[in-house]
């Protein structure tokens, strides 16, 4: 069996001096070049930390972060130091921040920036970069691309600055992109232009694409494959269809019931149904399930003991030790 | 926006040059005329003439004479050559030196504790006395004076630039920057730098007007530039006892000297209100 592009085995990363606050505890996942992964969950189970734990953003000093194995094409990440880092940073590995508005530099023009992120990694002469930055927002759909070099951020929309964050972080043909929450901030028409820009420039360069986010929508128009994170854990993985048609953990099945549904023509149907209680505490290790207070499913045996992954489907696990089947999906639709 | 005002934007004054900007940017350039031309033309003003002494402003003697027979005009513009030489090297100097502590400390934890107790310290002893005790050491001088003036300003500006650093390095472009591989030298020159500028040139400023006064303030308690060297701060010195009979040798100096203070401060200002959009006035 060949190695998967990026593998990531039991990572835990703990912040403070003493690693008091546990926030992500043994994730575990591969992705295939020019494949899809999103991690979805609530805010504060963990997404962001696993993803910037990858991209070696945190500060040494206090983080620890522990795994069997974490490796990208190849590298061992776990054994690289700061500056090994700056070199995979844009050319191996990018990143694509939430926050559109605050993630590209006030001061500068975006043609300074896109020019200064080719810079860092490859010796170009001033032409070839400029030729390299106007092809790149010509890529990301931005119309008058001559024009926009000279521009500063706050010339731009919202969207448009996005475009520009997407081509800084592809300008360097990463083999992997990290996505954190890209379209958050963004307006739904907007974040279909975004969504449908990166699965296209994903087909061409074959990046492996790492999506956070907490909208399922999004989810189910880009994932190849979705990785479902509660209080720091994985708790579910699969193909995304897999997950979306056959939840078998009680959070998976709560998000899912609590997206809107539409159907043309039709009235709403049901109310939203929300995840009673929320996350637990830090440093608060509860026994079983951590999920269990919240489940709709829970049974006695939940909260005495921790679950075990289980293959509820072929490549389709779940930590769960009463995953829920067909028939009781069916049976809680009966009951609403 | 009216379209009248829209009309014609060429012809409009431009937004900064109002008329407080107008008027200190217009003393400004006077005192500095005076700085360059005035020692060049009319000399230090130390000729004696003891048939001249104490004489009210008159044709002769514009702004009149001290109790040596000294021509206070004379000396007066030449004078403006020291508190803007002191004024503007002071103002660099602490730019320079505080600036680089400032970004120093804001952005490497591990030297902020030390540069800001060191600090801490600096700023505990009175600005004036802490120059009068570097002079004594230092002997006296224009090199003394500059030097003396700006180790009180340099933790105020340090200080400055380490919270502006500090909020600065928190925002997201900054990690961005990182993610996409940048080094630290380049992620201090490159990105925070030009977004510290603003408060620094508006910090550089204010340092400079108070280096202005206290030139003055060393030269007028005797401990500044030598006395055959006019400056504002000895011809005030010079006029103290005479105030009664003779309140022009004060008079005149201590006006320059505060038209170029407010002149410097208001300059200042307005170069805070330019560079600080939140502070941008809307126009009705």
């Amino acid at each position: 069996m060949t190695q998967p592009f990026l593998s990531v085995r039991n990572l835990s990363v703990s912040f403070g001096p003493n690693g008091e606050a546990q926030v992500v505890r043994n994730v575990s996942f591969d992705l295939e070049a020019g494949k899809t992964l999103c991690i979805v969950g609530e805010s504060g189970s963990g997404k962001s930390v696993t993803a910037t734990s990858l991209m070696g953003l945190h500060p040494a000093a206090s983080t620890h972060i522990t795994a069997d194995r974490m490796e990208l094409d190849g590298i061992d990440l776990l054994s690289c130091d700061e500056a090994r880092f700056a070199q995979l940073r844009g050319t191996k590995m990018a990143m694509i921040f939430q926050d559109p508005m605050s993630s590209l530099n006030p001061a500068l023009t975006i043609g300074f920036q896109l020019r200064e992120a080719v810079f860092l990694h490859e010796n170009l002469s001033r032409e070839e970069q400029d030729a390299r930055v106007l092809d790149v927002l010509r890529r990301v759909r931005i119309p008058d691309a001559e024009r926009r070099m000279t521009s500063y951020p706050h010339e731009l929309s919202g969207g448009m600055r996005q475009r520009v964050m997407i081509a800084m972080a592809l300008i360097c043909r990463p083999k992997l992109l990290i996505a954190d929450e890209p379209t958050t901030a963004l307006d739904v028409t907007v974040q279909a232009q975004i969504l449908w820009l990166l699965g296209e420039l994903q087909r061409e360069f074959g990046t492996a694409i790492i999506f956070i986010t907490h909208d399922l929508g999004v989810v189910a128009e880009i994932g190849d494959e979705v990785a479902v994170m509660y209080a720091g854990t994985l708790v579910e993985k699969g193909s995304a269809l897999d997950i979306f048609d056959h939840p078998a953990h009680g959070y998976t099945a709560g998000l899912l019931s609590a997206t809107a549904e539409f159907h043309p023509g039709k009235a709403a149907s049901k109310r939203l149904v929300e995840i009673p209680g929320s996350l637990p505490q830090f440093g608060h290790r509860v026994q079983g399930c951590a999920f269990a207070d919240r489940c709709a499913y829970v049974a006695p045996t939940c909260r005495e003991r921790t679950p075990e992954w289980r293959e509820v489907h072929p490549k389709h696990v779940a930590s769960c030790d009463q995953p829920i089947g067909p028939h009781v999906a069916e049976h809680q639709e009966h009951s609403i | 926006m009216s379209a009248t005002s829209v009309a014609a934007p060429s012809l409009r004054r431009p937004e900064w040059l109002n008329l407080s900007a107008s008027l200190s940017l217009s003393f400004l350039f006077i005192i500095f005329v005076m700085a360059i031309l005035g020692p060049m033309f009319l000399g230090n003003g130390n000729e004696l003439n003891s048939t001249m002494r104490l004489k009210p402003p008159s044709a002769e003697a514009w702004f009149g004479t001290d109790n040596l027979g000294r021509d206070v005009f004379v000396r007066t513009v030449s004078g403006a050559r020291n508190s803007v030489v002191v004024g503007l090297c002071t103002a660099v100097l602490v730019l320079l030196i505080g600036g680089l502590l400032g970004v120093i400390a804001g952005y490497f934890r591990w030297a902020d504790m030390v540069l800001m107790r060191f600090a801490d310290g600096l700023m505990a002893i009175p600005g004036i006395l802490l120059a009068i005790a570097l002079v004594s050491i230092l002997g006296g001088g224009l090199v003394t004076v500059i030097i003396a003036i700006s180790v009180p300003e340099i933790p105020r500006t340090a200080r400055l630039l380490r919270s502006v650093v500090l909020t600065i390095r928190e925002l997201p472009f900054v990690m961005a920057s990182v993610s996409l591989g940048s080094s630290t030298p380049k992620i201090i020159v490159q990105h925070i730098l030009p977004n510290a500028v603003g408060a620094l040139m508006v910090q550089t400023t204010y340092v400079c007007a108070a280096a202005v006064l206290s030139e003055a303030a060393l030269s007028f308690l005797g401990v500044g530039t030598p006395p055959d060297v006019p400056s504002w701060g000895n011809v005030i010195a010079s006029g103290k006892d005479y105030f009664r009979l003779a309140p022009w040798i004060i008079a005149f100096p201590g006006i320059m000297l505060s038209i170029l203070v407010l002149s410097i401060n208001i300059l200042g200002d307005q170069l805070r209100d330019q560079l600080d959009p939140r502070l941008t006035k809307r126009r009705p």
